[in-house]
């Protein structure tokens, strides 16, 4: 990109240089034929280059290969080399053939090349705002896949994964959430491929983005306002993430390799109940039963299981997992021929058994200079990748089936010495749950998934005239999902249940492609007008289908997944869908005397995913001045450059199935009767469609501004943005009668509005010692207008456990933030002063309130909830809005230190004022059933000896609902990566074939600064912009220490 | 000239081309346009319509279950604090909305096969068959709701846009209008019950009985219309008169028949089946399960046993009523193999003892899921028709010996005495009793014969008996059951608001014009 950029600007000047050469060159006696070569400092030839005579009017541009060629009139001896964006350059000539010129490019971050949508521009012209990750920085975090190093690096760009698990989802979202119930991700470009959703959506079957080594990605841009992703139309809404990858350079081959090898291990463990702190609680809950259990009727006391070590759950299902990744590359060409080839293969252990990561990728790019005008090239990828490991918190049909409630509920002790829990599936002591021996279970379940992925994208450019150059490309994906699974005999499922051993696979196939064209218009008039226009054609389908089958009660369990036609068949899977888009798109960057600049987008989108509606029209304007051209800013020395930039456009999000506009007629497995003792498939109205749908469109403006002072050493950016989102594409409740549950309409409307600032300098430039740092940090609010027809406010239940199916602890409503926390206002517990005691029995006082239960229940260290309306009940009026996961500013901060070899980078990131809904402790710290431990917290609950306490006694919380008390602050500040190198002095290696090397140890997920309780603040398993920051048994996150190599041959 | 002919040309395929690449249909699911026109597609409409029977907020469940929590049994699931079945839930309850939205599901697939019907190719005789069916279950559902909510939104034509949310609530007068209208049209067009030989089809034998209950129901409370006593006896008569239906002899064979699948469409005339296709509880049920006598054993059937009885249910049963025994367990299951039965003690308390109609060691199957069964719910039964037209017999025409011959049909059944007109006088109902005796015996019998088929409550509603006997009943489970005494939560809890349910709040927030009822 930056080079064909570059090249169109040459041909701009050759334009200009030949226009010279013609009118001013003279016939001149006594002269010197003068030839040669102009190159970058990285042998790459420069094109355009005006070559001139010093003092005369003779000059010469170079030509397509670099090349020149021109005579010396007599008595000149010196040459002047003259490009735009490069040191001007003089040169004695000594010998008259084969000069060999290099020019350095002179730097301003101005000059930088951004990379925006079907093109590429710089700093200087751009309107828009668009963040350019800093790839050196990021690539420094042993990731397998870029987002997950991307948190913290760009303001307005907020990351969260849902948990610990390798490969678990991401979740990208760019200026804060503007669909209720659709997606929020942002647009995905790679090299030419669009990917709109990498968590599934159409095109992606396969997450594109963990087919992608980090150290293959030349470049990141993150398109953030309208002007910037209106050309991407009616997908623009969510921003855009342009990801290009490495190419290779015209020069000697370079091979490099790239590889770490290290450890991962908890961050955190959760702390339990040890073995007499145990049975003194059951002896709380059940004194009859513990008596005749563990006491053996009088034989032991509590006391006696004071020594008993019992067994730590935790430590059996955790393990020091290692880690792993290998990146050989290799890169070079001639000038007219560039290759690139890289191959990696990644291992990730996830830090509970039998679970993981493992990549398998290659890589190919060539680029070929076909002719003067015409310039092909391509990219492959293949990747392979396998993910394992039970999920541990995506049961929803009761909580006890979530993994790691089998950590931390099973008990550490039994009262017989012949009963051996670590072998046994089940604990007889268990009744009413689902729990099962966590390690048994985790090692005889299969839950894999397999995927294969290729992408391929091909271009061509054709210089039709200097500035007007033709660009075509292709891009085409194919992708296989394997999702297997497995339940052995020794497995939860195998051993209990209706099913017995199990086991089936789904495959998920999908193709996609697109070829893109536009034609690109640049050239400068008069020297002050400059004119970069675009207009582009594109068409994309993407098609897939899907088929699997499951069976259950397998005969062999020995024969695993491979025996699963011996089974019952259960469900079989099938589907297909199609989905395509045609689009036009314009866009002009206009720029006046490099000081004002001003761009126009219009997109127009066709897609077939909209019935009545297929057209959608998305334009923008953005306009910016260099107020540091301006005189007044020039006379302050120490503002060496600053930009105003303001834009406003209309963007889209088409986020829906590709059939959402359909009613379907479906007919499944339960959707039959029988008669007669014979099954008969039922047909019904599934869906209820609408042909009217369109696009969900969003307003946005900005203001920003970039300034840098003292020569470029510091830059600062500061955004301020407003977007108001409507006709939301919302999943909208109806009201039952209707027959439906939901159904799709465009309704709704939020707003977000925020600031961004990223500061970031040369902290300290001497030659030895450097020190560079960056911080950005970003303000988001976010507010409901509208939900649909009605509607004032919709709650959201979460499912993670069928008992909580009545509560919502969620809560949208028109004025507020989308997806807060909502419930009760948890009051401590009774103590006895609210109870009149007559004889032993307390009766609670008349003017308390009970918390749900009848009021002669209600006994002393109970949980006690507020009650707000005043009529001594706790029910649905006194529920209000009890937290706001919503960050009240995130942020990252970077120090890069350098010192001769050595170099350090440490890398912060923060969440601030985010609150969690912890679920975990609603089971974990309430002591509600029987033989079920607890966290090491409960321990100080409320007992007649410790009536102080406001955590609730021994059966004192069996009102099911969401309160105060699991709301938590989620802030943190993570020391996410901090990698220290040291770069071989390139002397030492000159007697070798390497050319550099350098050696590194990082850390990843060092230190988390938090008061949060659970294993980890950045978590959501329930992941949806209703129901954000929600955790129960969310998979522990891992800190990762690596030792690394890099070198080049 | 010719070059702008091309250009038109080649500009207008590729507009027409462009068109057709953005046309997407789907592939893998049919368009409802374009159904509705085979018998097979007609029949598998209207299956459609009969699964919404089937369902947890249904037949799989909560209508036998929760919904019907009466003066018969408690609820025997101590660590419940909220649910419809306590009698304190509130409108925002996961079960009410899910009945709620299982009928009109089942309403909306009737409606529209309703309007499609006429458009398909099939015979005018089975169209009429077809609608016939569908009419009567739109009617039965309609029913269902007016019953449990009053006054609810009557949709008589299906939901065609994803606007069309608000809707008032129809006065229940006119709800039951439509009812009877409906099923009166659709007893003309379904077939009788002897074209078949199960008992899952809607027939005139069923539309005649059900519309006996629908007019009972209005006769009684909330309607009070005392001209439907002649209605509810003339359609329970028609039942009778057809000849075909007639008793079991063995009362608890019937039980063991719905458990077993197998069918007797003499005496159950619709009974709503159960699969076991896969193992959920959408085609599965909750019969025997849920209720039941409690058992952990995967080979009888687990069982969590959870509705259980009542003292003075127990002890309404006559001395030598069989029934007795057979609707309360009078055994246990061993905890272990081969999980013998162990008789209850004569000494143990009452309340331990549960709904233990439909018992999982007669269902079919070989192996048995837990928490779901496949034994079918009989929602018509010949002796609920025999006692119901001797109610309307009593009301219109006082204790005629027509009346006294339908009851004591019934009891002899469930006194072990043959069956025939033989007059038994430990089985028969006191002679020369006053039509106010005999409304007493008549409402008494039914407790005894048709327990725990969720038609407690209903009963208790219409005659207007519902809060005094949750009263009497929590009254009586706080005195007397002992441990058990959490039982008496639902009659605690219950108040005059109870005869109906709370309109799911997600109604009322959705849709504009719908309002609550009273005290919710």
């Amino acid at each position: 990109m930056q080079k064909f950029f570059t090249k169109r600007k040459n041909w701009l000047f050759s334009g200009i240089g030949i226009l010279i050469a013609c009118i001013f060159s003279m016939p001149v006696q006594a002269q010197t034929k003068v030839s040669g070569i102009v190159t970058e400092t990285n042998g790459d030839a420069l094109i355009g280059v005006s070559v001139m005579v010093k003092g005369t009017k003779t000059a010469t541009i170079t030509n397509a290969q670099g090349k020149f060629q021109l005579t010396i009139p007599a008595g000149s001896n010196t040459l002047v080399f003259k490009y735009i964006g490069f040191q001007e350059r003089e040169i004695v000539v000594q010998k008259p053939t084969d000069l060999k010129v290099v020019l350095t490019e002179t730097r301003s971050n101005l000059d930088d090349v951004v990379v925006i949508g079907y093109g590429t521009t710089t700093r200087r012209e751009l309107t828009g705002s668009v963040a350019s990750v800093n790839m050196t920085d990021l690539q420094k975090a042993p990731v397998k896949s870029f987002d997950e190093a991307l948190a913290g690096r760009v303001a307005g760009v907020q990351v969260t994964s849902s948990e610990g698990k390798p490969g678990s989802t991401i979740d990208i979202v760019i200026r804060g959430t503007n669909s209720i119930t659709q997606n929020n991700s942002p647009l995905f470009v790679i090299d030419d491929m669009i990917f709109e959703d990498p968590n599934g959506g159409v095109t992606a079957t396969v997450n594109p983005i963990n087919s992608l080594d980090p150290n293959d990605i030349e470049s990141i841009d993150i398109l953030k306002d309208a002007v910037a992703t209106a050309i991407y139309g009616a997908r623009g809404s969510n921003g855009v993430v342009i990801i290009t990858t490495k190419k290779g350079k015209a020069g000697k081959p370079v091979i490099s390799y790239d590889g770490y090898y290290g450890i991962s291990e908890s961050n955190k463990r959760m702390n339990l109940l040890n073995g007499y702190e145990f049975v003194k609680l059951q002896n709380e809950i059940d004194p009859v039963r513990t008596k005749s259990l563990y006491l053996k009727n009088g034989a032991l006391t509590v006391d006696s299981y004071k020594d008993v070590a019992g067994i730590n759950w935790e430590d059996q299902i955790m393990r020091t997992a290692a880690m792993q990744n290998h990146y050989v590359s290799m890169a070079g060409g001639s000038e007219s021929t560039k290759y690139n080839v890289s191959i990696s293969n990644l291992k990730q252990e996830g830090i509970i058994i039998n679970s993981g990561f493992n990549r398998t990728q290659a890589r190919l790019g060539f680029d070929q200079t076909l002719s003067k005008k015409l310039k092909v090239g391509a990219t492959a990828n293949f990747a392979k990748t396998k993910l394992y490991g039970t999920p541990t918190s995506t049961t929803n049909y009761t909580n006890s089936l979530n993994l790691l409630y089998s950590v931390w509920a099973y008990r550490p002790v039994t009262a017989s010495d012949d009963l051996d829990l670590l072998h046994n599936g089940t604990d007889d002591e268990t009744t009413g749950d689902s729990r099962f021996n966590p390690v048994l279970t985790t090692n005889d379940e299969i839950r894999e998934t397999y995927t294969t992925s290729f992408n391929g994208s091909a271009y061509a450019t054709y210089n039709i005239l200097p500035s007007l150059t033709l660009r075509v490309s292709g891009a085409y994906n194919e992708s296989i999902r394997d999702v297997e699974t497995f339940n052995g005999p020794n497995s939860r499922s195998g051993a209990y249940g209706n099913y017995l051993v199990s086991g089936g696979k789904i495959f998920y196939n999908s193709t996609s492609w697109a070829n893109n064209n536009t034609l690109t218009f640049l050239k400068r008039f008069n020297k002050k007008h400059l004119v970069n226009a675009m207009a582009g054609l594109s068409f994309e389908e993407a098609n897939g289908n899907n088929y699997g089958g499951y069976s259950t009660n397998l005969p062999n369990p020995s024969l695993g997944i491979d025996g699963v036609k011996q089974g019952t068949p259960n469900s079989i899977y099938s589907g297909i869908y199609s989905s395509s888009l045609i689009s036009t798109f314009f866009r002009l960057i206009y720029t006046y005397n490099d000081k004002y600049s001003f761009t126009a987008t219009q997109r127009a989108d066709g897609s077939s995913r909209f019935g009545d509606n297929k057209w959608g029209y998305f334009p923008s304007v953005g306009l910016t001045w260099q107020m540091g051209k301006e005189k007044f800013i020039k006379d302050l020395k120490v503002i060496s450059t600053a930009k105003l930039r303001t834009s406003f456009g209309k963007t889209g999000n088409n986020g829906i199935s590709p059939y959402a506009t359909y009613s379907s007629l479906d007919m499944n497995n339960s959707s039959g009767y029988m008669f007669n003792n014979t099954d008969n498939k039922g047909a019904f109205l599934g869906a209820l469609g609408n042909k009217g749908l369109k696009w969900e469109t969003t307003d946005q403006y900005d203001v920003g501004l970039d300034v840098s002072f003292f020569k470029e050493r510091i830059t600062f950016s500061a955004d301020a943005y407003y977007k108001k989102t409507y006709d939301l594409l919302l999943n909208a409740d109806l009201p039952t009668s209707t027959g439906f549950a939901a159904a799709y309409k465009n309704i709704g409307t939020v707003r977000n509005r925020g600031l961004e600032f990223t500061l970031s300098g040369d902290v300290i430039k001497s030659r030895d010692f450097k020190w560079n740092s960056s911080i950005n940090i970003s303000f988001n609010r976010n507010k409901v207008l509208a939900l649909t027809e009605n509607q004032s406010y919709k709650t959201t239940a979460v499912f993670w456990g069928s008992q909580w199916d009545n509560e919502t602890p969620y809560l949208a409503q028109i004025g507020l933030p989308l997806g807060l926390m909502y419930g009760y206002i948890y009051d401590g517990t009774y103590k006895y002063d609210d109870f009149d005691k007559v004889g032993n029995t307390y009766t609670l006082k008349g003017n308390i309130t009970t918390n749900g239960k009848t009021r002669n229940d209600v006994k002393p260290g109970d949980a006690k909830y507020k009650d707000l309306n005043g009529d001594l009940l706790i029910n649905d009026a006194d529920r209000v809005i009890i937290g706001n996961p919503v960050p009240k500013h995130t942020g990252g901060f970077i120090n890069n230190f350098s010192y001769k070899g050595f170099d350090l980078s440490v890398f912060m990131q923060w969440s601030y004022g985010n609150d969690i809904l912890n679920a975990n402790r609603l089971i974990l710290e309430s002591g509600s059933a029987y033989s079920t431990n607890q966290f090491a917290s409960y321990a100080s609950r409320w007992t007649p000896e410790n009536p102080n306490s406001d955590i609730p006694r021994a059966l004192g919380s069996t009102k099911n609902v969401y309160s105060t008390r699991i709301i938590e602050d989620g802030s943190f500040l993570r020391l996410k990566t901090v990698s220290l190198g040291y770069t071989v002095k390139p002397t030492w290696l000159k007697s070798t074939i390497i050319k550099s090397i350098r050696a590194y140890a990082t850390a990843q997920n060092l230190y988390t600064w938090t008061n949060y309780s659970g294993y980890d603040p950045e978590v959501s398993v329930k992941s949806s912009a209703l129901t954000p920051g929600f955790d129960y048994s969310a998979y522990p996150r891992a800190k990762t220490y690596v030792f690394g190599l890099k070198a080049t041959f | 000239m010719k070059k702008i002919f091309y250009c038109i040309l080649i500009s207008s395929v590729f507009f027409t081309s462009c068109k057709k690449f953005l046309e997407k249909t789907p592939k893998d699911f049919l368009s409802p346009e374009n159904y509705y026109k085979t018998k097979p597609e007609i029949d598998a409409a209207l299956t459609g319509v009969y699964d919404m029977l089937g369902k947890s907020g249904t037949y799989g469940r909560y209508l036998f279950f929760e919904m019907d929590q009466a003066d018969d049994s408690y609820v025997g699931l101590s660590s419940w604090t909220q649910d419809i079945a306590l009698y304190n839930a509130g409108p925002s309850d996961a079960k009410l909305a899910l009945t709620w939205s299982n009928l009109y599901e089942g309403i909306n697939r009737a409606n529209v096969l309703l309007e499609r019907v006429d458009q398909s190719s099939i015979k005018d005789s089975e169209k009429k068959v077809a609608k016939g069916e569908a009419l009567f279950l739109r009617a039965y559902f309609y029913f269902l709701l007016t019953v449990n909510w009053g006054d609810v939104p009557l949709r008589l034509t299906s939901t065609k846009s994803t606007a069309d949310v608000n809707m008032k609530r129809t006065p229940y007068k006119q709800v039951y209008a439509q009812i009877v209208s409906d099923m009166e049209a659709a007893a003309d067009m379904v077939n009788p019950i002897t074209n078949y030989t199960y008992g899952s089809r809607v027939t005139q034998s069923l539309v005649w009985g059900i519309l006996a209950r629908v007019n009972l129901k209005m006769a009684g409370a909330p309607l009070k219309d005392k001209s439907r006593w002649a209605e509810a006896r003339k359609w329970a008569d028609k039942v009778i008169k057809t000849n075909i239906h007639s008793l079991n002899n063995d009362y608890s064979d019937v039980f063991i028949k719905l458990c077993s699948d197998k069918y007797d469409i003499k005496e159950v005339i619709w009974e709503i089946e159960f699969n076991r296709l896969n193992g959920t509880q959408n085609e599965e049920g909750s019969l025997g399960s849920i209720n039941g006598i409690g058992t952990s054993s995967t080979t009888i059937g687990y069982s969590y046993g959870a509705k259980k009885t009542t003292e003075a249910y127990y002890k309404s049963f006559g001395t030598g009523d069989l029934r007795r025994d057979w609707t309360i367990n009078d055994y246990t299951y061993a905890a272990t193999a081969p999980f013998a039965r162990v008789p209850i003690l004569a000494t143990a308390s009452l309340y331990t003892r549960s709904d233990a109609k439909f018992r999982r060691e007669y269902e079919a199957n070989s192996t048995k899921f837990n928490g779901t069964t496949t034994i079918n719910f009989p929602v018509l039964r010949y002796a609920d028709v025999l006692l119901m037209f001797a109610e309307a017999e009593n009301e219109v025409n006082g204790p005629t010996t027509a009346a006294y011959d339908a009851v004591n049909l019934v009891r002899r059944r469930a006194y072990g005495v043959a069956l025939g007109k033989a007059t038994n006088a430990q089985a028969d109902l006191t002679p020369g009793l006053d039509a106010i005796d005999f409304r007493v015996a008549v409402r008494k019998e039914r407790s005894l014969e048709l327990g725990y088929e969720a038609l407690r409550r209903f009963d208790l509603v219409r005659w207007g008996d519902f809060l005094s006997a949750m009263k009497n009943a929590a009254n009586e489970i706080s005195t007397k059951a002992g441990t058990n005494s959490y039982g008496s939560r639902s009659g605690d809890n219950a108040s005059s608001r109870d005869t109906v349910f709370a309109i799911p709040s997600r109604e009322i927030s959705l849709n504009h014009d719908a309002v609550q009822n009273n005290g919710f």
